[in-house]
């Protein structure tokens, strides 16, 4: 049998819960970043006229929980 | 700083809650003018609204008429005015006194709206930014003329110009369609142009009626005559019928004065039906955005909700501007934040992807400001008005039903349902009529046409618009247009209405549209 190169799979993929103010979602991202960069996106669509507010918020606004280690992307 | 006009400057609450809205509306990029708000009973403002927004302006019977209509109205709680405000500079905005502190401050937001709209809409540069002062000074000048010929007589002559203050041509302030007009000679009957007259060689005495044979000479000169009295007065048909008669009918010098007046303060109000959705819609995004974000406290929330909602009702066969005005302002940006514009986008036709597309381009508060700048309702509808908007917010073709006296739905079609609203904002939904000749059947005639659209004139509208005409020009009045198909003159000669019909029969319009 092979042995597993770890190094050369993809890193886990985490689901997390953004919260920003009242409004939150949940999504699954590489790293807290790219959770912040698709929870503004989730947020802006839901809430189209607060598309400004939410893309203007500094990334220390939200507030993001990990909830589980789900797959490995790729 | 401008001061108050006869309302009550703000108490120092409201002045503070004034302070703080102007302050988040030009966060947000609004740019306006001063901004004078004042305090005033219902009675006041019913006499203001009546004025046409104008604390001060001529005397004339139809304003006093409008007033009691909208006292009547508001005892019978019809209806009730939240606000007024005046394009100029400084802008002045009427609060009603009795509304409630959450009222007033979204009456003020929704002003700020409104004041950017007027400093920087394309469609109201022309406008006279101290109409306040003009309004005044048109106010005096007839009062004037009232006090030397009388007021019955100055009424009766005003009356004869509102009869025709909707024949101007809005688009005029933008294009120039003719070559400055000629300063007016001091009455039309005083200096007639000289007959043409045509060219003689030098000739010593002897022998001129060899050189210049009399019997050529007028041939010649009948020959000129006849050219003189076929060419075309005006050139090309004038749209502006309120400007031809100034320049051309043979009124007195105060007659001049108070159609000139009438003329400026139609041209004034103009841009403000051109732009009736936009700049409510624009009005009501603005303050539904300060407000929901700044300027409420929880306990007011249900006040505010209840009283927006009440703005924003719309029914069957009623088109509610400030809800498609911001729906749509709404949907640009929306569109513009997501990247739902452009080739791709347009080339794409599927509806799912269409509905999830995002490209997070985040252009949508630029897009806004752009579009408040340079469109008007009719370019406004005309380009952003989507199939996926008419789906959404359910906007059909309505008919009314004679046999069941309702009106029904007569189509779902986008095409069509843009059509109609399009057709509604037309020349501001009024006939299209143009001067076509001034010299009718070379006795001095006023002929006037109609661009028939497949909307009729109202006939009896039409005959009393041509009385008072006559009273105008002072000569035989036609004006061309179509009534059961055909062509048709109808003609006042001072004592009676004619009118001629064609045999021909115009071709319906048909309802495909591109």
């Amino acid at each position: 049998m092979k042995p597993v190169n770890w190094e050369r799979l993809p890193p886990v993929r985490k689901t997390y819960r953004v919260r920003l103010g009242f409004m939150q979602t949940v999504v699954e991202a590489d790293n807290e970043a790219e959770a912040i960069r698709l929870a503004r996106k989730a947020l802006a669509t839901e809430l189209p006229r607060h598309w400004d507010m939410i893309y203007q918020a500094l990334p220390e606004r939200f507030e993001v929980v990990v909830l589980e280690s789900t797959s490995r992307a790729g | 700083m401008a001061t108050t006009t006869f309302g009550k400057p703000l108490p120092a609450e409201l002045r503070q809650a004034q302070e703080q809205l102007e302050h988040y509306a030009r966060q947000y990029g609004l740019d306006f003018f001063p901004t004078i708000f004042e305090l005033v009973d219902y009675d006041q403002m019913n006499a203001i609204a009546a004025y046409g927004g104008f604390p001060k302006r001529y005397p004339h019977w139809r304003f006093g008429m409008e007033y009691e209509r909208l006292s009547k109205s508001y005892r019978y709680g019809l209806h009730k005015i939240y606000e007024m405000v005046i394009n100029n500079d400084p802008c002045y905005a009427y609060l009603l006194q009795s509304n409630t502190f959450t009222d007033h401050k979204m009456v003020m937001a929704h002003v700020f709206g409104h004041c950017d709209f007027f400093k920087n809409n394309e469609w109201f540069r022309h406008t006279n930014r101290k109409m306040m002062d003009e309004m005044a000074n048109h106010g005096n000048r007839i009062r004037r003329y009232m006090d030397r010929f009388g007021v019955e007589e100055v009424e009766t002559f005003i009356d004869a110009c509102l009869s025709i203050e909707n024949l101007i041509d809005i688009h005029s302030p933008f294009i120039k369609r003719r070559s400055d007009p000629a300063p007016r000679p001091q009455s039309a009957t005083e200096e007639e142009e000289p007959p043409p007259q045509p060219g003689r060689f030098q000739a010593k005495s002897y022998m001129e009626p060899y050189i210049n044979p009399p019997e050529v000479l007028r041939a010649e000169q009948e020959r000129l005559r006849q050219k003189h009295t076929e060419e075309r007065f005006p050139e090309k048909p004038q749209r502006d019928v309120m400007l031809f008669l100034l320049e051309h009918a043979p009124l007195k010098a105060w007659q001049l004065d108070v159609l000139a007046i009438i003329r400026e303060e139609a041209y004034y109000f103009a841009p403000q039906a051109q732009t009736k959705i936009m700049n409510e819609g624009w009005a009501t995004y603005w303050h539904t955005t300060i407000m929901t974000r700044h300027g409420l406290t929880p306990e007011e929330v249900i006040s505010y909700a209840d009283h927006t909602a009440g703005t924003l009702a719309s029914s069957p066969g009623r088109l509610n501007p400030y809800k498609l005005g911001l729906e749509l302002f709404r949907d640009i940006e929306d569109r513009w934040n997501r990247g739902r514009f452009g080739p791709e986008y347009e080339a794409c036709d599927d509806w799912e992807a269409r509905r999830n597309w995002n490209t997070e381009a985040g252009l949508g508060r630029q897009k806004i400001f752009e579009v408040r700048r340079i469109h008007n309702d009719i370019t406004f509808i005309d380009e952003f008005l989507t199939p996926e908007f008419v789906h959404e917010h359910k906007l059909f073709a309505f008919r009314y039903n004679e046999d069941t006296h309702f009106y029904e739905i007569e189509s779902r079609e986008f095409k069509k349902v843009k059509k109609r609203l399009l057709f509604q904002l037309t020349n501001l939904g009024r006939p299209v009529i143009e001067v076509v000749d001034g010299n009718f059947k070379n006795r001095g005639e006023l002929f006037l046409e109609h661009q028939y659209n497949g909307v009729p004139l109202d006939l009896k509208g039409a005959q009393d618009t041509l009385v008072n005409l006559h009273k105008l020009w002072k000569r035989p009045v036609h004006i061309q247009t179509v009534v059961d198909d055909r062509l048709c003159v109808l003609s006042y000669d001072g004592s009676e209405h004619r009118m001629n019909k064609g045999k021909q029969k115009i071709p319906k319009e048909s309802d495909e549209w591109e």
